[in-house]
């Protein structure tokens, strides 16, 4: 009971403080009262601890199965472990919220220490920012979906975790994503603070660099490691669907990789002030969005919290926070003007803001079709459900214009490059590009697109290589290093440009995995007795038997599955399906035979009593490419990430 | 049981609002007012770190243009053409910083935000601003802006690693670098080939 109060009141005693920290912020800002200014930074210090309490409550109750709790009895029951029990704090709506809130303060909390004695002009807007975000979920937790809402009588047994959620990808998905949606608010809020305090150098930006980075990169991984769950967990064969909730937490990472480039050009040129300040708005808005997608229950999505009610509140924050936003730099429009013009068409900026558009292209493309279906409702009183077929036929042309650009983007000098540069820089990586793309189509690539993907992503492996080859070539001349030390040390020294450039690899190899994956799947539905088989793609999977077997959450029974290629058996999968008891629900857990070049995936639809079995077979090419370039992905990531100094090799000292 | 839970969540609750409106209440910072800029340190203070941090901007940009020229990204003519209005921005920022009796050396390369307001709060006890502008003969900017960008090339990063004020000697040999024979950019006494043409050095 003690936990339950102390979260109740936390949460309550939280919402008065973010008012009074919103207050007394501004006001502080206003009159330059730095007493107040001070008063408002701890009232979000107090948030922080508050809500760190309540959030631990929770935890604490959904360990010890405390059924008086709704939302305990709700998610948790006797036989699920301490894993998933930890985990069903973010498994259901009210956790969920909570957990984005709790972040929230986490980051309020560490923005407020690291910048003590800095940014003082910005801060009681930054603070005051977060605080309004903060203000809006404490409003929903306390009022709409409280957590520690009680039972009259609590049962003897809770109603469990929903099974697709029992899944190591599950547990670790969403906090990824959260890391990085809540992320956006910080540079989101450095940006606000510097429309209304009007300092508006590049200070908000050097400042929020690496917390961009840092959400940019969550906000990936948790991509990635939804569409590796959907892979392994869903038995569709597939990663990506263009689900509206997949969607959503695409749309803040594109327009949030726009920004991470646009950034560049304000930093270096002191041009696209006006366009980078739209872009974090659009990408903080769209991060709202996206929680207002998986709540509305207006759009029909395997990720949506059927039962909640409440996204007009959602609808109603982003509106104001919109406008609020954009009025704000309509005020400050005279002093965001560029510092410089555009010198030339073929310049690092000029790649730089065709990157842009063609990512906030894709962004929109994205978003009209996730709204269509309500858009077509409200005015045509039909709902027009847009499935993937529209999504692939708009984005990959536009995708592949942006493959192109990746490639061709770090071939330009910033300001300008002369034709004779140009010509002498694109001709190896084109020379690399339409060699693979040769000897594809020679061995039987006839798909265009996928074959286009190739060998653009040939391109962009041909850029990086020349890259690197013409740094390190020039430390081995120059500074008498080895070839691998001076890789490291080009690196080191260059750590946002060449992680960059790693990342652009994890792309292009991540590209060319989704290339081959969409364009040479192949599928089969059979039926199959005892001993029978079936051939997919130079591949034969023969019914082998089936075994039973149970743990205290559920009943599976497996499919044994040869697998042969050229009359060798190379090994076997035992597709899976399972029947949890609370709440009692059926599922496919697919059997994946994993491999460089395919993957062998199999799922086992049902059993007959006359001994048959049905079956669906996927070959899925180069998946595992996807995977890979996720690792890439993430280790350029942490290259761009670390401390401008570190690993670069010390001078001895004289 | 539910009166101690009452109890702690309101002492909880109690200790975060005393927290909070403790800045208004202490005598100290009651109706304190904020300053103008970054307040925590003086004018004079914030005007150097400014100036650390647009020397690091300007120093950049031409690691930048080097850099570009050196991956082949820039001919002979862009080159000089993108150098000379970075070289005169840099310049312009030294000389300001000459105005405040702020010499080269004295405050390290490749700072971050804090680091420059941490040297400038240390520039300002060692060296208080005199009034007395620009007492430098101006051509020997551009002589010491070839130095400092070769220092700052060669920094291996941490700012401790150079001292804060080097002795006069190497200050003596720092302000007179070598040029190449060839394409006459700037290298390092210890270098045996220029590393913008490659070129044997004497």
């Amino acid at each position: 009971m003690i936990a339950i109060q102390f979260g109740h009141y936390s949460l309550l005693a939280s919402l008065v403080l973010a008012v009074f920290g919103i207050g007394a912020s501004i006001f502080g800002a206003l009159r330059r009262r730095a007493d107040l200014v001070a008063a408002g930074r701890n009232a979000a210090v107090g948030v922080f601890w508050l809500v760190s309490g309540a959030s631990a409550c929770l935890v604490y109750l959904l360990m010890v199965r405390d059924y008086r709790v709704e939302y305990v009895a709700g998610h948790v029951n006797n036989t699920l472990n301490g894993f998933y029990r930890f985990s069903a704090f973010w498994g259901g709506q009210e956790g969920s919220l909570l957990m984005w809130l709790l972040l929230l303060c986490v980051y309020a909390f560490v923005v407020i220490r690291q910048n003590r004695d800095r940014n003082l002009e910005l801060m009681p807007y930054v603070t005051s920012t977060l605080m309004a975000t903060a203000l809006f979920f404490l409003v929903i937790l306390n009022f709409v979906t409280p957590p520690f809402d009680t039972l009259a009588a609590p049962p003897a047994d809770g109603r469990g975790l929903n099974p697709l959620l029992q899944d190591w990808g599950m547990v670790i998905h969403p906090p990824n994503l959260y890391l990085g949606y809540v992320g956006f608010a910080v540079p989101f809020a450095f940006c606000i603070g510097a429309l209304a305090s009007g300092k508006l150098d590049t200070d908000w930006i050097t400042s929020t660099r690496r917390w961009t980075l840092f959400a940019w990169f969550f906000n990936g991984v948790g991509i990635l490691l939804g569409g590796a769950w959907a892979y392994k967990e869903l038995g569709w064969g597939g990663y990506w669907a263009w689900d509206p909730v997949e969607n959503a937490s695409l749309m803040p990472w594109l327009v949030g990789t726009a920004f991470l480039h646009s950034v560049m050009i304000q930093e270096k040129r002191g041009m696209l002030k006006v366009w980078n300040v739209s872009l974090i708005i659009i990408t903080y808005a769209l991060t709202i969005f996206g929680t207002f997608l998986t709540r509305s229950g207006i759009i029909s999505s395997v990720h949506a919290f059927a039962n909640s009610s409440f996204g007009w509140a959602f609808l109603v924050y982003l509106l104001v926070a919109l406008v609020i936003s954009f009025a704000l730099m309509i005020w400050r429009l005279p002093q965001l003007q560029s510092e410089h013009e555009m010198e030339s068409f073929f310049s690092r900026e000029a790649s730089f803001l065709l990157n842009n558009v063609v990512l906030v292209g894709i962004t929109f493309a994205v978003f009209w079709g996730t709204i269509f279906p309500v858009v077509s409702e409200a005015v045509k009183g039909v709902k027009v459900t847009v499935g993937p077929p529209f999504f692939n036929q708009v984005n990959v042309p536009i995708g592949l214009l942006l493959i192109l650009l990746c490639g061709a983007g770090p071939l330009f000098a910033w300001r300008r490059t002369s034709r004779k540069q140009m010509n002498r820089s694109f001709v190896y990586p084109s020379v690399v590009a339409v060699g693979a793309l040769l000897v594809l189509v020679l061995f039987g690539v006839h798909h265009v697109y996928a074959a286009l993907a190739f060998g653009l992503c040939a391109f962009v492996v041909g850029t990086i290589v020349l890259e690197y080859w013409r740094g390190t070539s020039s430390r081995v001349r120059h500074q008498g290093e080895r070839i691998a030390r001076a890789a490291w040390e080009l690196t080191m020294r260059n750590k946002r440009r060449f992680g960059g450039y790693i990342v652009h690899l994890g792309m292009a190899i991540l590209f060319v995995g989704v290339a081959a994956s969409s364009a040479y799947q192949e599928v089969g539905e059979v039926r199959l007795r005892l001993g029978e088989s079936f051939a997919l793609d130079g591949v034969r999977m023969r019914y082998e038997g089936i075994r039973e077997s149970a743990t205290p959450q559920y009943r599976s029974a497996f499919a044994r599955l040869g697998v042969y290629r050229a009359g060798y058996r190379i090994g076997e999968v035992e597709p899976e399906k399972r029947l949890y008891f609370t709440p009692p629900q059926p599922t496919t857990e697919p059997g994946i035979r994993r491999g460089a070049r395919s993957d062998i995936y199999a799922v086992f639809a049902e059993a007959d009593t006359d001994g048959t079995a049905t079956f669906k077979f996927m070959v899925n090419p180069l998946v595992n490419w996807v995977w890979a370039g996720g690792v890439v992905f993430t280790l350029g990531s942490i290259v761009c990430f670390l401390p401008e100094r570190w690993g670069r090799r010390r001078k001895k000292r004289a | 049981m539910e009166i101690l839970g009452a109890v702690i969540a309101l002492g909880a609750v109690g200790a975060a609002f005393f927290y909070t409106i403790r800045p208004i209440m202490r005598p100290e910072t009651a109706r304190g007012v904020l300053a103008d800029e970054d307040s925590a340190q003086p004018l004079s203070n914030r005007e150097l770190t400014r100036l650390l941090m647009e020397r690091e901007q300007a120093y950049k940009n031409i690691m930048d243009i080097e850099f570009d020229k050196e991956m082949g990204k820039l001919s002979d003519e862009d080159y000089s053409q993108m150098m000379a209005p970075a070289r005169a921005q840099a310049v312009e920022v030294l000389r300001r910083l000459d105005a405040r009796g702020v010499k080269e050396g004295m405050a390290p390369l490749q700072m971050n935000e804090r680091e420059a307001a941490q040297a400038a709060a240390r520039l300002e006890i060692k060296h208080p601003p005199s009034g007395k502008a620009a007492v430098e003969k101006p051509p020997t900017l551009d002589e010491r802006l070839e130095a400092e960008i070769l220092r700052y090339r060669k920094n291996p990063g941490k700012s401790g690693d150079e001292p804060a004020d080097p002795s006069p000697d190497e200050q003596e040999k720092s302000m007179k670098p070598r040029f190449c024979a060839s394409c006459g950019n700037a290298v390092d006494e210890a270098d045996n080939f220029c590393s913008s043409c490659g070129r044997r050095l004497s």
